[in-house]
């Protein structure tokens, strides 16, 4: 291992704190130093939060100075993000010093501005989503197109209200469909993550893997 | 022991050796009789007639001669690659022997010149007919005899100059008269005509006796040993031993006037008389000196008669001492030799003429002039000459890639031409460069491939520097009206139903228990809560899918208001907090909940799984205030919690995967309280590993607005899932119908294409 001094300190201390918080699962004698650490954890991830906002004003307050393309869309959000910013400073030194009713303002944002932007293009991708499900078998004509077509038919039928009286065999086809294939999917899913997550915390407190740098 | 140096590395070889045993190229010449169908016009015809050429014997049998001499003359032969020192004695034999040869030939070739001009093909003789390519006919004479200079190639005579090798004056004769020897008898009826055969008419019926031309062929063999003798200063590397030539010095008065002949040679070439110098008329064999030629003028035979045409004036010109010739004459300088490879072809031309003149042919004459020019000026190095071409053997190859069948590769340029397995070369390598700024000393020397490879690469490096707009692809317009068409009517059709439509009636809908076993889980969960249980709801969605969490989750969380349950929020997102102070006044007035009292917003929660399981181990640490600063856990929502196991249900409202596989993994434990879940309907694959698990991770879940339905429907108490319901089924209706018609629309035109064999295309 080819470790500079700064980069053998770093990966100490991420070995260090990985071992001790993996450890802390199985001693209970060292839960109270895993839970500084955590605690040390949690604030720097809030930190981390913070410094991704200054970053990312940075970035659009360079795209104006250089007056690229597009560089209306970063105009807006610089000033949304310091209106934003202004309210809800404003909405915490009222709820704070004054004893006043709790975030009024900033909740008027993200009830009338927020909310509805991000539901309407929840809408939009609705949209776009049943053209892509029409255009399936426009692109690619085979097996697994058509077996995925009409899964997609199958499950939209059976969420349906029709009582399955009247569609018994599609609400036993869309069971199996959930309870079987997309069942196991899931899992298949799920254990692969955790055999991942598994490795990539070997790597990390092992050394091999630092992506903190060094 | 004699050695053969290969003329391609330089290196020597046994004599006994036809083939470099260091580079594998020929040493000796091909001498087999090519197929008899090889088709002549395959054939390379020679630049000029400058490669020596074994007529084939089955064509004429008169010309077994030059077998004879070949045989003499092999050791010789031989010499002519290997230089060795100069005999002090040169051999007059050799010379008389030679004028011999000359006599008794051209006896024989009045014989057979009479024969030949009978009638043999095409008016031509055989030995002609040979030369004028026939492919088959071997090489007999591999060595530079009478090379052009330009295309002499350069190896060769570095050659020369490395190895140190100079050509003996015996050699040098050897490879003059080599040539000569074997054209002699084989003069044609028009033997002007020998040098340019594709130029020259077929010959004449009236032609004047050949008696004349042969004894010119014999004369010119004299005049190019007196101008051997007469040599200019020899190139580099090239260098005479006068000391070894006594007696070619002697005769060389003579040659002087044919220094100045070769300047006139173009104009006297028809004027020319018959002459001869003293010494040749006079060798015989045993003389050493010139005087005992004069002795014996009366002993030239018949054969050689022709060199009577020597006059005593032309003897009084041999006579003569350098200083005693013209001014513009430079003097004769016996100790240089001339360079063989350094004739031009013109001269070759124009030895070949006087071949068959009674004057000194040109070539001797000339000597001192053609020695006067750089070599390296008419030199291209590129090109081989005729002979070294004829040295190749013969291989019939139609694939130009140099490939036979057998996928031999065979050289096809340069001098390795014709010999197979070696490695292939850039064909344009040894070609030259087009222009002249390319040949500059300064300038990289490319191939033509190689400069159209170096400009094609500039040409994609400039094009990609060049900014090019990038233009999207319009969408058809069959594209844009389907979407509109599709935006249309889900816009009118539920907004249709939302307006005159309304909702469902409880229990309208027959529903499985196995399909919403988690939503009946879930439900007795929070039906077995007391009045004023601590429950953990934690809004973990995006405000996205705020639409589908309210309709969903309305009917549990009022569930659990009406089981007097205290709910304490908590959100792993930064929006988390807002959106449940939003979910609870858009969707639970009624029940009229106060923070601080009935419920309390934490807040949010950094740090991901870090944060859940700090929260998890001491909640009261990690998030000690609520959302409005105040003290969370003395407030009657957390009365008597101290940690996690303390809540009566915890209950993670999310549409991520993998936000509740976080919340399963840190804080769900088997000391834990129950864990419910909401979540989207798109979640509930992922979530159900969760739930059919022994013990249950998840004690119960309700996934999407139909699990909302259901967990009204069991409940009992109508709410936002029944009243989104029949808008909702008509959503799902539209869809379905849209993408079935839709897709099954595109499936036939796309199969009805591909049966027609086209491709591409859009709706029509």
């Amino acid at each position: 291992m080819n470790l500079k001094f700064r980069a053998l300190i770093s990966t100490a201390i991420v070995i260090g704190v990985g071992v001790i918080v993996l450890a802390g699962y199985f001693l209970p004698a060292i839960t109270a130093v895993r839970f500084i650490l955590l605690r040390a954890g949690l604030v720097l991830a809030a930190v981390a939060l913070l410094v991704g906002i200054i970053n990312l004003v940075g970035i659009h307050l360079r795209k104006l100075s250089s007056d690229q393309s597009n560089s209306g869309y970063s105009l807006i959000l610089v000033i949304a993000l310091t209106i934003t910013l202004i309210v809800g400073a404003a909405d915490m030194f009222q709820t704070y010093m004054f004893g006043k009713p709790n975030f009024q303002m900033i909740k008027w944002v993200f009830t009338y501005i927020h909310l509805p932007i991000e539901t309407s293009l929840m809408a939009v991708t609705a949209v776009s989503l049943i053209y892509a499900a029409a255009y399936i078998l426009r692109e690619r004509l085979n097996v697994f197109s058509i077996i995925f077509f009409f899964v997609i038919i199958l499950v939209l039928l059976t969420s349906f209200s029709i009582s399955s009286n009247l569609l018994p065999i599609l609400q036993s086809a869309r069971n199996w469909i959930v309870g079987v294939p997309a069942l196991a999917g899931g899992r298949g899913l799920l254990i692969g993550v955790a055999l991942g997550s598994i490795a990539t915390g070997l790597r990390i407190l092992t050394g091999i893997d630092r992506p903190y740098g060094g | 022991m004699a050695e053969l140096i290969c003329q391609m590395c330089g290196k020597p070889n046994p004599k006994d050796q036809e083939v470099c045993r260091h580079c594998g190229a020929r040493l000796t010449p091909l001498e087999a009789a090519p197929p008899e169908d090889t088709p002549r016009e395959n054939a390379e015809l020679p630049s000029s007639f400058e490669v020596p050429v074994q007529p084939d014997p089955g064509e004429d049998d008169d010309l077994s001669w030059l077998d004879e001499l070949r045989e003499e003359d092999s050791d010789e032969q031989t010499g002519r690659i290997i230089p060795e020192p100069l005999d002090d004695e040169f051999e007059e034999d050799e010379e008389t022997d030679w004028l011999e040869r000359i006599q008794r030939l051209n006896t024989e070739q009045e014989e057979d010149l009479s024969v030949e001009d009978q009638g043999s093909e095409g008016d031509f003789p055989s030995w002609m007919t040979a030369e004028l390519g026939d492919p088959g006919v071997p090489e007999s004479e591999p060595a530079a005899e009478e090379p052009s200079e330009p295309d002499l190639p350069e190896w060769l005579q570095v050659r020369t100059d490395e190895l140190g090798l100079e050509p003996s004056p015996a050699e040098e004769r050897e490879q003059f008269f080599g040539p000569e020897q074997e054209r002699e008898p084989e003069p044609g009826p028009e033997p002007d005509a020998v040098p340019e055969p594709e130029r020259k008419p077929a010959p004449e019926p009236d032609q004047p006796p050949l008696e004349e031309p042969v004894q010119e062929e014999l004369s010119d063999g004299e005049e190019r040993l007196d101008r051997f003798q007469e040599t200019p200063e020899a190139p580099e590397g090239i260098q005479t031993e006068p000391a070894d030539r006594d007696e070619l010095e002697k005769p060389a008065p003579p040659l002087d006037e044919e220094q100045d002949s070769a300047a006139r040679e173009q104009e006297e070439i028809p004027e020319r008389t018959s002459r001869f110098p003293s010494w040749a008329s006079k060798i015989q064999p045993g003389q050493e000196s010139p005087q005992d030629w004069e002795d014996e003028d009366e002993d030239i035979p018949e054969d050689l008669q022709f060199l009577a045409g020597f006059t005593a004036e032309d003897e009084d010109r041999v006579d003569k001492k350098p200083a005693e010739l013209p001014a513009e004459e430079p003097p004769r300088q016996p100790e240089r030799t001339v360079d063989p490879f350094a004739m031009e072809e013109e001269e070759e031309e124009e030895l070949f003429d006087d071949l068959f003149e009674e004057d000194l042919p040109s070539w001797l004459t000339s000597a001192v002039d053609l020695a006067d020019q750089p070599a390296e000026e008419t030199i291209s190095p590129g090109d081989l000459p005729g002979w070294v071409e004829a040295m190749r053997p013969v291989v019939e190859q139609t694939d130009p890639t140099g490939y036979s069948d057998e996928e031999e590769y065979i050289e096809n340029y340069g001098p390795l031409a014709g010999i197979s397995n070696i490695l292939p070369a850039e064909p344009d390598i040894e070609t030259a460069p087009e222009d002249d700024k390319a040949q500059s000393s300064m300038s990289l020397s490319v191939s033509k491939t190689q400069r159209d490879y170096a400009e094609l690469l500039e040409k994609v490096i400039a094009r990609e520097s060049k900014v090019r707009a990038v233009t999207e692809p319009e969408a058809l317009p069959t594209q844009r009206i389907l979407r509109w068409l599709i935006t249309l009517v889900l816009i009118l059709s539920l907004s249709a139903v939302i307006i005159f439509g309304g909702g469902s009636e409880q229990g309208e809908a027959a529903f499985q228990a196995e399909r919403f076993a988690g939503a009946t889980a879930l439900h007795e969960i929070i039906g077995d809560l007391d009045q004023a249980d601590p429950v953990l709801v934690a809004f973990d969605y995006q405000p996205a899918l705020a639409g589908e969490f309210h309709y969903t989750a309305s009917g549990v969380i009022d569930h659990l208001m009406s089981r007097g349950a205290y709910l304490s929020f908590v959100s792993t997102q930064a929006t988390g907090p807002t959106l449940a102070e939003y979910f609870l006044q858009s969707t639970q007035e009624k029940h009229d909940y106060t923070h601080g009292l009935q419920y309390l917003n934490l807040g949010y929660l950094p740090g991901g799984g870090a944060g859940l399981l700090s929260f998890s181990i001491a909640p009261q640490t990690i998030i000690p205030l609520a959302f409005d600063g105040s003290n969370a856990w003395d407030s009657p929502p957390l009365e008597g919690v101290e940690s996690i196991n303390d809540f009566s249900l915890i209950l993670i409202l999310t549409e991520d995967p993998t936000t509740a596989k976080l919340w399963v993994e840190q804080v769900q434990t088997a000391s834990t309280p129950p864990m419910g879940m909401i979540v989207s309907a798109q979640a509930e694959p992922l979530i159900q590993p969760y739930f059919q698990t022994t013990p249950r991770q998840v004690s119960g879940y309700v996934a999407g607005i139909l699990g909302g339905y259901a967990y009204e429907n069991l409940s009992g108490e109508p709410h936002l899932a029944h009243a989104a319901w029949l808008p909702f089924n008509t959503g799902i209706l539209i869809t379905a119908s849209v993408i079935f018609i839709g897709g099954l629309a595109n499936g036939i035109l796309t199969l009805y294409r591909r049966q027609r064999g086209t491709e591409g295309g859009d709706y029509s």
